[in-house]
């Protein structure tokens, strides 16, 4: 646990951030930009100001950054997970903790159904995974998660979620049906970086960003 | 005794050099404050859950407190003093200085607790992907990228112009700010390293980098605390580095011993921030001194340096042990 000064004040600082960003940024495209002659005067003052020998360094930095991120690129995949979610569940098991959620997620049937139930048998079948069930409260689900004992729990969490301490959650997505301006996450064991990437990946291309 | 136009204690008007020191340094202060800031809105952008990069952010923020402890000094700095304040308002810098080392103390020692205690209990840092112009990428990479282009300033850019700057105007916050920017590249590459980790499941090196970084803004207070409180409990004056003695006590001392009707001379000179307060003690040649020798004395010791216009010149018997001699220098 984080001692109580970090708190939830820069827990996730960036999540609003984006979201504030985004619109800018569609706003703000359709402004005419600097020239591209003003640019270059203003970045050759800066640099300027800094001397000749810092621009040598400044370069060498750039450089030595571009062979270490390419090396990376092409070597590895990154981000990986520390416990190997996402590969244990690719061609095996996808085990999902759902609580019931009226519109969003419904536990009547034999398996859960509802739009959430609906994406995640979406995103295990890009994995070629089968998703098997446990229904329960969330705290219940929310430990299992803690445990290992599931890889993904949905209901009616959003990023306002008071479980981040104990769960990863994936970015908020507003445009899953009976979101009703909700901006919706789901729950991943904390530190899955690869699995959480898959599933943001899934989720951007079916519901939108 | 002293100089005989009372208005002259504490210097507050600077020679040309020193003033033009001044004002390039609080204009590189104020471009320091709006660098920093921006540096701040952006890492915002892409803290997410890595423990190195919210350690960095919180340490983007404190070294915002010189920069305003030095704007705030200069106010005090320049007034004149009075019977209220007769030494002046020097001491402002030294209070800024105190103030940004505690606070740089406090809140490093916080982040180190925190940084340990999320390596004790095992916590893995979450790191997603954010949309970016259509595409998916991992948040990881814009943190790299946001971490290697905010280091220009620091390093580059205002670092080692404020650190030419601090010897000239002989001000230890601004030499210790510069300090620190310079070293900022060091808090960058950790967060980084930290990132990367994450990214090559690595999940202990963030921690172990919010912790590399905590220690280091913990390392910033200690210094910064100790160099202030040391100059506010009047220790002998250093060079604006605190490597040595201020050779100027030497300066001072060789002066006097110089004059025809001093046989031995020693001096108290304490630092008030950013000029010298100085008390020459002169073992006259005979008893009797005259009171224009003592106004001549002290005049020529605040020709020898801007820093020494607060002169009090006191004729003894025997030189007070405590005095410095300057033997060493």
């Amino acid at each position: 646990m984080p001692s109580a000064s970090g708190g939830r004040l820069s827990r996730r600082p960036d999540a609003r951030l984006w979201q504030i960003a985004g619109r800018l940024v569609k706003r703000l495209w359709r402004v005419p930009h600097l020239g591209h002659d003003e640019r270059v005067r203003s970045s050759v003052n800066a640099v300027r100001i800094s001397g000749g020998r810092a621009v040598r360094r400044i370069l060498l930095g750039a450089v030595a950054c571009l062979a270490a991120l390419s090396l990376a690129a092409c070597g590895l995949q990154i981000p990986r997970d520390p416990d190997g979610t996402l590969d244990r569940v690719s061609g095996g098991e996808l085990r999902v903790g759902a609580v019931e959620e009226p519109g969003l997620v419904e536990t009547d049937g034999p398996s859960p159904d509802g739009p959430l139930p609906e994406l995640v048998r979406g995103f295990a079948d890009t994995l070629d995974a089968r998703a098997t069930w446990r229904v329960g409260s969330e705290e219940t689900l929310v430990a299992a998660l803690e445990q290992g004992e599931l890889d993904l729990v949905i209901g009616g969490f959003t990023d306002q979620t008071p479980w981040i301490e104990q769960a990863g959650l994936t970015r908020g997505y507003r445009d899953i049906e009976h979101a009703d301006g909700r901006n919706l996450v789901l729950l991943v064991p904390m530190g899955e970086n690869a699995f959480l990437s898959a599933l943001e990946r899934y989720l951007d291309e079916e519901v939108g960003g | 005794m002293t100089r005989p136009s009372s208005a002259q204690f504490g210097r507050i008007d600077l020679p040309e050099k020193q003033r033009i020191a001044l004002k390039k340094a609080i204009h590189w202060e104020l471009f320091t404050i709006v660098y920093t800031s921006i540096t701040i809105t952006v890492v915002a952008f892409v803290v997410g859950g890595s423990q190195a990069m919210r350690t960095a952010w919180i340490e983007d923020m404190l070294s915002l407190l010189p920069q305003l402890a030095f704007l705030t000094a200069v106010i005090f700095v320049r007034r004149r003093p009075t019977v209220k304040h007769p030494y002046g308002l020097h001491r402002a810098m030294g209070v800024g200085h105190l103030v940004a080392g505690i606070a740089l103390l406090a809140v490093g020692l916080n982040l180190a607790v925190e940084a340990a205690l999320s390596l004790i209990s095992a916590e893995h840092p979450t790191i997603g992907t954010v949309q970016l112009f259509g595409q998916t990428i991992w948040l990881g990479w814009l943190m790299i990228a946001v971490m290697v282009v905010v280091v220009v300033g620091p390093v580059f850019i205002y670092g080692p112009a404020k650190a030419k700057l601090a010897p000239v105007l002989h001000n230890k916050l601004l030499y210790a700010d510069a300090d620190m920017a310079k070293a900022d590249w060091q808090t960058n590459a950790a967060s980084i390293v930290g990132v990367l980790g994450i990214g090559l499941g690595i999940w202990w090196l963030d921690g172990a980098a919010a912790l590399f970084i905590s220690i280091g803004i913990v390392w910033d207070g200690v210094r910064n605390t100790k160099g202030a409180v040391i100059d506010l409990m009047d220790q002998r004056a250093r060079s604006y580095d605190d490597k040595k003695p201020h050779p100027l006590a030497g300066e001072i001392t060789g002066y006097l011993r110089s004059l025809p009707w001093v046989v031995d001379a020693g001096v108290r000179l304490r630092d008030e921030g950013q000029v010298f307060h100085v008390e020459a003690f002169v073992v006259p040649r005979r008893a009797k001194v005259r009171t224009e020798a003592l106004s001549e004395a002290s005049e020529g010791i605040a020709r020898l340096d801007w820093k020494v216009q607060d002169v009090v010149v006191v004729p003894v018997e025997e030189l007070p042990s405590e005095a410095d001699r300057a033997a060493d220098a």
